[in-house]
C-alpha cells in the first residue's frame, strides 16, 4: 500500500451532505475525517420541521445518518473544528483547521477534501422596508420552521398568540441585485413556504410572490391542496411593513397586477428568507484558491458537478449553489465517487462482478465512467445503435457547455476504457436474483445472452408528451420544445433564424389532475432557445407566456440574460391561457398582458409548447426487477431525500430522469452518486 | 378592445434604455407598492411597473404622452426596492425627456427658457436683483445685525452662495435666515450678481442638457470669482441637479472639479467649531421631526453613495435638544416624499401631488410632531401650503427651514465698530461699483 492511501479524505461539515458522503466513503473502505465547526451532526437539515419533498418529519431519519457516522470504524468526527484552508495537490493536500473560538490552527495531510459546510440564511435587517427587527410579527421562514419543529406550535412575538392570519413573502435575499448582489434563486422558499402555510390550516394565508416555484417534487401537489384549503398567492411585493395596532401584527399596502392599490393587515408577515455564502465560507474557499461562479456559489461544470476548480477537492450541498436536501444527498455520494477516484493509487480487489449499467445517455455514460474511475468493471447496455443517448433531450448549450460536444466526449471516453463492456441495441429482458448477484438475459441482434451482475444502475432516460394542445400535430408550424432544439440544429443559419416566435410554458404540467408536478426543466429550455434566438437575430420578436417563470438556484441567470435580450414575458393564468388558432394563413397566439389589462396578439413562425418530461418504456424494466414507480410513472428511490437514488431491491440503484425530470447537472451528479452506492453497496457485501 | 400589436423602440432610444437596464424588469410590482401614485384619484391605470411594462413593448410615446411622468415626483420609493436595481427615477427623468417641448406642462419650460436667457427663472433683472438684495440686507442691518450687507461678486471669498429665485422675487423673510447664520458666523461669503440662482429646472422637464448649462455657468463663477468652496443649496432640484451637473462636468473634464460643500456639513462645521453657538432651551416645550428629503436622502445616497440623514438630524438635536425630537416611520431612506418633488410644487397637478402627499400627513398626524424640519423649499411649500388646504384640519405642525432653526437656536455674537463700519465701507464700494454698472447700460 502506498503511503497515500493511508491519508484520510477530509469531510468538511456535517450536513446531510457531508454526512453522505462520509459514510459512503467510510463504507467503501476509506479513512475520513469528519469535522462539523458546530456542536452535532445534521446541518440545516435538523432544523428543518418537515421535509419539503413529503411533509414527513426528517429529524429521526437525520440522527439516524449520524448515529451510523458516529459508529463507524474508519470515520473520525471533530466538532468545533473548521476548515480555514486547502493548498497543495490532489493526493496530497494541506488542509488548515481552526478550532472554534480559538485562534490556533492546525496542518494536516488528507488525500482529497469534500467541502460541505453549507450556506448561511439571508438576513433582512438591511432591507428597510421589511422592517424585520422593528415591526415584531415580522419573522423569517427559518424561525417558523424552528417553531414548527418544536412542539409549541407557531405563535406570533408580540403575544405569543397563534396567527389567524399569515403573509408569505418570497424572495427576500433572493433573486435581488440590490442593495446586496443576490442574484440566483435560493431553490427551494417557495416549497418551504407552501409547506408552512399547510401547516397553519386555522389561518388565513396569503403567499406574496415574484414566481411561484413549484419544481421542487411534491410542492405542486402540496400547492394545490394549500390552495384548496384557501390559501392565496398573490403575484406583488409588499413595500413598506408597519406595526399593527398597539404594535402588534402587521399592515403594508400593495399593488396588484392589475394595477389596484390593496391593503393587508396580518398577524403575521414570514419573510422567505434566502441563502448565500458566510463570511467564513468565502474566506475559506479564497484562501484555497476555490473558485467561485457568478451565482456567488462555488463554481461547477454542468458534467463535473462536484467538481471544484482546485483539483482533489469536491463539493456537495448548498455550497455549490441552492439546492433541496435531495440533492445534498445525491452530491454527497457523488463527491465520495469523485474522492474515491481522486485518491485511489493502486486498484482494489476486482469485484468478480460487473456493474450492469442500463442506459447509454449523458447519465449512463457518467455513471460508467465514474464506476470505471474506481476500479469497478462495467457491462454498459444501450437499446439503440449508438451511446450518447438523447442529448437532444437537453437544452443544446447548458451552463456554457455544447451538450451534443460533451456527451460524444463521454461516449468517447467510456468506448477507449478497458474496464467498461458496451453493449449497443441490446435490452434486457429478463433478470433475476441470486446469491452472488443477479443474472439476466439481453436481446441482442446476435441472438440472447445470458450475463451475471453484481449490482444495476437503472439511467434509462425518459420521453416527451404529446398533448393535443394548441395544433400541435396540426400545423407544422407548432412543435414541442426538443422538435424545436432538432429544427434550430439543422437550422443555424441566422437567416433561418425565425422573426416572431413565441414559446408557452406549463402545457400538459402543473395540472389540477393527472399530471400534477411541475416539469422542472421547460422554463430552462425554453430560455436557452430563446436566448440563443436574439443572439442569433436581435431583431427577432420573442414571446414566452408562462405561469410562474421556474429557473432555480443559479439558472435565474438565464431569465435575467433573456429579459436584458429583450424576450418579452407575458404571465397567464391557466383559467384564461393563451389561444393559439389560424387567421388566414398565419398562426396566432393571443394572450393577455395582465399589467396592462390589454390583450395582445402575435404572428409567430413558430410555436414552441413545454410539455413535460414523461417516462417512456420504464414499466416494463421496472416490471423486471419488480420495482414501484411513482404517481406518473417514474422510478420510485428508497426515500427521496435520505436514499434518492437507491431502488427498493438490493443492488438497484437509478439515475437521471427515470427518476424524473432534472437538469443536466443534476443527472450526472445522480449517476455519480449511483455508481458510488453500487460501489458502497457492493463493498458491503464483500 | 383590439389586441395590442408590439411595437419596437427607435435605436437611439433602445440603446438610452439598454444603458438603464429597463428591460430587467421582473415585474414584481415592489416599485408600484411602495409608490403613492396607484390610489390617486385621476392616475387608475399608470404605477412604475405598467412605465416600464411599455417601454419593454415599445410603446415610449404612450408612456411619455400620459401624464404619469410629470405626476411622479422621482422620489425614488421604486428604485429602493427594485431588486434589479433599475434607476427608475432616471427612466420617468428619460420620458420627460422625450416629450415635446411645447408639451411641457405649466411653466417649467418657460422657466427653463427664462433661466437659458436671462439666468433665473423668474427673468428677474439685474437692478431688481441689487435693489432687492439692498433693500432685504437693510433691513436685516438695522433689525439686528449692525453692519450687514450681501456681498455681491466679492473676489476670493470664502464661500460661494446660490440663492432660490422665489425668495429673490417675494418671499423676501425666508433669504433673511442664511443672512443671519453668515453675519453671526462672520462668513467671507458672496453671492454672484448674474446666474446666481440655485435652482435646477432642467432636471424637472428631463432635459439634462439644460443642467449641464447650468453647472457650467456654477463651475464658471467659481472661477471667475476665486471663490473657495461652493454652498451645494439647499432646495431639491438646486442640491441635486447642482451635484448631477458637478459631476458630469468633472467627467468631461477633471480640471473643472470644485471644491463643494453641502449646507449640512456647512452648518455642522461651523456648528463645531463654535463659530454658530446654540442656545436648544429657546426650543423647549415643543417636539420637533425631520423630514428626508427625497433628494438629500435616498436618492442622493443612491446616485451619490451616501444620503444625508445622519448630519440633519444632528444639526436638528444641537438646537432643540435630542429628547424633544421624534420620528415618522418610515423615514430615512424609505421615507415617503412631501409630494412636490420633481417640480411638482410649480406643476400644474395640484391635485395629484396633494394625494402623493396622503402618506405624508398620516406619518405626520402619527408621530405627533408640533414642527416639522425641513431641508428643501419645496417639501416647505408642499407641507406649509399646499396639504393644509387639501387636508384641512389634519395638518396641525408648524414648518420651519433647518437653516431657519438655525438662525433662531443661534446665539447672536454682535460685531465690533470696526468690524460694523469696515462692512458699511466696503457695502458702499459696492453699490457705486454697480451703480456705475448699471448706468453704463449694463
Amino acid at each position: 500500500m502506498d503511503a497515500r492511501d493511508r491519508l484520510p479524505v477530509l469531510v468538511a461539515g456535517g450536513g446531510l451532505a457531508g454526512l453522505r458522503a462520509a459514510l459512503d466513503l467510510a463504507v467503501a473502505g476509506q479513512e475520513v475525517l469528519l469535522i462539523e465547526a458546530g456542536t452535532r451532526l445534521g446541518g440545516g437539515a435538523a432544523h428543518l420541521a418537515a421535509l419539503v419533498q413529503t411533509g414527513q418529519p426528517v429529524q429521526a431519519l437525520v440522527a439516524e445518518l449520524a448515529q451510523a457516522v458516529a459508529a463507524h470504524p474508519r470515520l473520525t468526527v471533530r466538532f468545533g473544528c473548521r476548515l480555514e484552508s486547502v493548498t497543495g495537490a490532489p493526493g496530497e493536500l494541506c488542509a488548515v483547521l481552526g478550532q472554534t473560538g480559538e485562534g490556533s490552527t492546525e496542518q494536516i495531510r488528507v488525500a482529497a477534501v469534500i467541502l460541505a459546510t453549507g450556506c448561511s440564511p439571508f438576513q433582512p435587517g438591511g432591507l428597510d422596508f421589511l422592517a424585520y427587527g422593528v415591526v415584531p410579527d415580522v419573522v423569517t421562514s427559518l424561525s417558523v420552521e424552528t417553531m414548527l419543529a418544536a412542539d409549541g406550535g407557531v405563535v406570533r412575538p408580540s403575544d405569543g398568540c397563534p396567527p389567524r392570519s399569515v403573509a408569505f413573502i418570497q424572495c427576500v435575499g433572493s433573486r435581488m441585485h440590490q442593495p446586496e448582489e443576490r442574484p440566483a434563486c435560493s431553490a427551494v422558499c417557495c416549497a418551504v413556504s407552501v409547506r408552512q402555510a399547510l401547516a397553519l390550516p386555522q389561518a388565513r394565508r396569503t403567499l406574496y410572490a415574484m414566481d411561484l416555484r413549484a419544481h421542487v417534487a411534491g410542492t405542486q401537489e402540496a400547492l394545490n391542496q394549500a390552495e384548496a384549503q384557501g390559501l392565496t398567492v398573490r403575484y406583488a411585493r409588499p413595500h413598506t411593513l408597519a406595526a399593527g395596532p398597539d404594535g402588534r401584527g402587521v399592515t403594508f399596502r400593495f399593488i396588484d397586477q392589475q394595477g389596484t392599490e390593496c391593503q393587508d393587515a396580518v398577524d403575521m408577515a414570514v419573510l422567505a428568507v434566502g441563502i448565500g455564502l458566510s463570511a467564513a465560507n468565502r474566506a475559506m474557499l479564497d484562501a484555497s484558491g476555490v473558485e467561485l461562479g457568478r451565482g456567488g456559489f462555488v463554481a461547477t461544470d454542468p458534467y463535473a458537478p462536484v467538481a471544484t476548480s482546485r483539483p482533489g477537492v469536491f463539493v456537495a450541498g448548498t455550497l455549490g449553489g441552492p439546492g433541496e436536501a435531495s440533492l445534498a444527498s445525491v452530491q454527497g455520494s457523488a463527491a465520495a465517487l469523485e474522492a474515491l477516484a481522486a485518491v485511489r493509487v493502486s486498484p482494489p480487489p476486482r469485484e468478480p462482478l460487473p456493474v450492469l449499467v442500463l442506459g447509454g445517455g449523458a447519465a449512463g455514460l457518467a455513471c460508467s465512467l465514474g464506476l470505471a474511475g474506481c476500479g469497478q468493471r462495467v457491462t454498459l447496455v444501450e437499446a439503440s445503435a449508438r451511446l450518447g443517448g438523447h442529448p437532444r433531450k437537453h437544452p443544446t448549450v447548458w451552463k456554457g457547455r455544447e451538450t451534443k460536444e460533451a456527451v460524444a466526449q463521454m461516449a468517447e471516453a467510456v468506448q477507449s476504457l478497458p474496464g467498461i463492456t458496451v453493449m449497443t441495441d441490446a435490452r434486457l429482458i429478463a433478470a433475476a436474483q441470486t446469491p452472488q448477484g443477479w443474472t439476466g438475459s439481453l436481446a441482442t441482434p446476435l441472438g440472447t445472452q445470458e450475463i451475471a451482475f453484481g449490482a444495476a444502475v437503472l439511467a434509462l432516460g425518459s420521453g416527451e408528451a404529446r398533448p393535443d394542445e394548441y395544433l400541435l400535430g396540426r400545423d407544422p408550424r407548432v412543435m414541442t420544445q426538443l422538435e424545436f432544439e432538432n429544427w434550430r440544429r439543422t437550422h443555424p443559419e441566422p437567416d433561418d433564424t425565425p422573426q416572431t416566435v413565441v414559446f408557452i410554458q406549463c402545457v400538459g404540467s402543473r395540472q389540477r389532475h393527472g399530471f400534477t408536478a411541475c416539469a422542472r426543466v421547460c422554463c430552462a429550455q425554453a430560455l436557452c432557445a430563446a436566448v440563443e434566438l436574439k443572439k442569433s437575430r436581435p431583431g427577432a420578436q420573442v414571446a414566452v407566456f408562462y405561469r410562474d417563470i421556474t429557473t432555480p438556484g443559479e439558472s435565474e441567470d438565464l431569465y435575467t440574460e433573456a429579459r436584458r435580450l429583450g424576450v418579452l414575458f407575458f404571465r397567464y393564468d391557466p383559467e384564461r391561457a393563451p389561444r393559439v388558432e389560424r387567421l388566414g394563413a398565419d398562426l396566432a397566439v393571443t394572450g393577455e398582458d395582465i399589467l396592462l389589462g390589454r390583450s395582445v396578439r402575435l404572428r409567430p413562425d413558430r410555436l414552441v409548447l413545454a410539455v413535460p418530461v414523461v417516462p417512456v418504456g420504464l414499466a416494463e424494466t421496472a416490471a423486471l426487477f419488480a420495482l414501484p414507480t411513482t404517481g406518473p410513472g417514474f422510478l420510485a428511490p428508497v426515500h427521496p431525500v435520505l436514499l434518492p437514488v437507491d431502488l427498493p431491491r438490493p443492488g438497484l440503484f437509478a439515475a437521471g430522469l427515470c427518476l424524473g425530470p432534472k437538469p443536466l447537472d443534476e443527472s450526472v451528479a445522480e449517476a455519480q452518486a449511483a455508481a458510488m452506492r453500487a460501489i458502497v453497496y457492493l463493498a458491503g457485501r464483500s | 378592445m383590439e389586441p395590442l400589436e408590439l411595437a419596437v423602440a427607435s435605436p437611439e432610444l433602445q440603446d438610452r434604455l439598454q444603458a438603464l437596464d429597463v428591460r430587467s424588469c421582473l415585474g414584481c410590482g415592489a416599485c408600484a407598492s411602495g409608490c403613492p401614485i396607484p390610489g390617486t384619484p385621476g392616475m387608475e391605470g399608470f404605477d412604475p411597473r405598467v412605465a416600464v411594462r411599455l417601454l419593454a413593448m415599445g410603446r415610449e410615446a404612450e408612456a411619455a404622452a400620459s401624464p404619469f411622468p410629470w405626476v411622479c415626483t422621482s422620489c425614488g420609493r421604486c428604485s429602493h426596492v427594485c431588486p434589479m436595481g433599475i434607476d427608475l427615477t432616471a427612466v420617468f427623468s428619460l420620458l420627460r425627456g422625450l416629450v415635446p417641448r411645447a408639451n411641457v406642462p405649466g411653466t417649467l419650460e418657460k422657466g427653463v427658457a427664462s433661466v437659458l436667457e436671462t439666468g433665473n427663472t423668474l427673468a428677474i433683472p439685474l437692478e431688481d436683483f441689487l435693489d432687492t438684495l439692498s433693500d432685504i440686507g437693510g433691513e436685516l442691518a438695522e433689525e439686528e445685525c449692525p453692519g450687514f450687507y450681501v456681498p455681491v461678486d466679492k473676489q476670493g471669498a470664502d464661500l460661494l452662495v446660490f440663492l432660490n429665485s422665489k425668495e429673490v422675487f417675494g418671499d423676501f423673510d425666508d433669504l433673511k435666515w442664511w443672512w443671519r447664520i453668515f453675519y453671526n458666523a462672520r462668513e467671507n461669503w458672496t453671492v454672484p450678481s448674474r446666474n446666481w440662482e440655485a435652482e435646477d429646472w432642467g432636471l424637472f422637464t428631463g432635459n439634462p442638457d439644460v443642467s449641464l448649462v447650468l453647472a457650467r455657468r456654477k463651475l464658471d463663477l467659481m472661477r471667475s470669482l476665486g471663490a473657495a468652496r461652493l454652498l451645494i443649496p439647499d432646495c431639491g432640484g438646486g442640491s441635486y441637479g447642482c451635484r448631477m451637473g458637478l459631476k458630469t462636468c468633472a467627467l468631461q473634464d477633471p480640471s473643472r472639479q470644485v471644491d463643494a460643500v453641502y449646507f449640512y456639513d456647512y452648518l455642522l462645521e461651523r456648528i463645531a467649531s463654535g463659530r454658530i453657538r446654540l442656545d436648544p432651551t429657546r426650543n423647549a416645550g415643543r417636539t420637533y421631526v425631520w423630514h428626508d428629503a427625497c433628494k438629500h436622502g435616498r436618492e442622493l445616497e443612491r446616485h451619490f453613495g451616501k444620503g444625508y440623514y445622519d448630519e440633519p438630524r444632528a444639526i436638528l438635536a444641537a438646537c432643540v435638544g435630542q429628547e424633544n425630537v421624534v420620528a415618522m416611520d418610515p423615514d430615512r431612506a424609505n421615507n415617503y416624499c412631501c409630494g412636490a418633488g420633481g417640480g411638482n410644487w410649480p406643476m400644474p397637478f395640484e391635485k395629484e401631488s396633494a394625494a402623493h402627499g396622503r402618506f405624508k400627513v398620516a406619518q405626520l398626524e402619527a408621530c405627533r410632531a408640533d414642527v416639522v424640519v425641513v431641508g428643501c423649499a419645496n417639501c416647505r411649500d408642499q407641507l406649509q401650503k399646499r396639504l393644509p388646504r387639501f387636508y384641512p384640519g389634519r395638518c396641525r405642525y408648524e414648518v420651519k427651514y433647518l437653516w431657519q432653526l438655525v438662525a433662531e437656536t443661534m446665539i447672536a455674537t454682535p460685531w465690533s465698530q470696526t468690524e460694523i463700519e469696515a462692512a458699511q465701507e466696503r457695502s458702499r464700494l459696492q453699490q457705486r461699483h454697480f451703480q456705475a454698472e448699471l448706468d453704463g447700460g449694463f
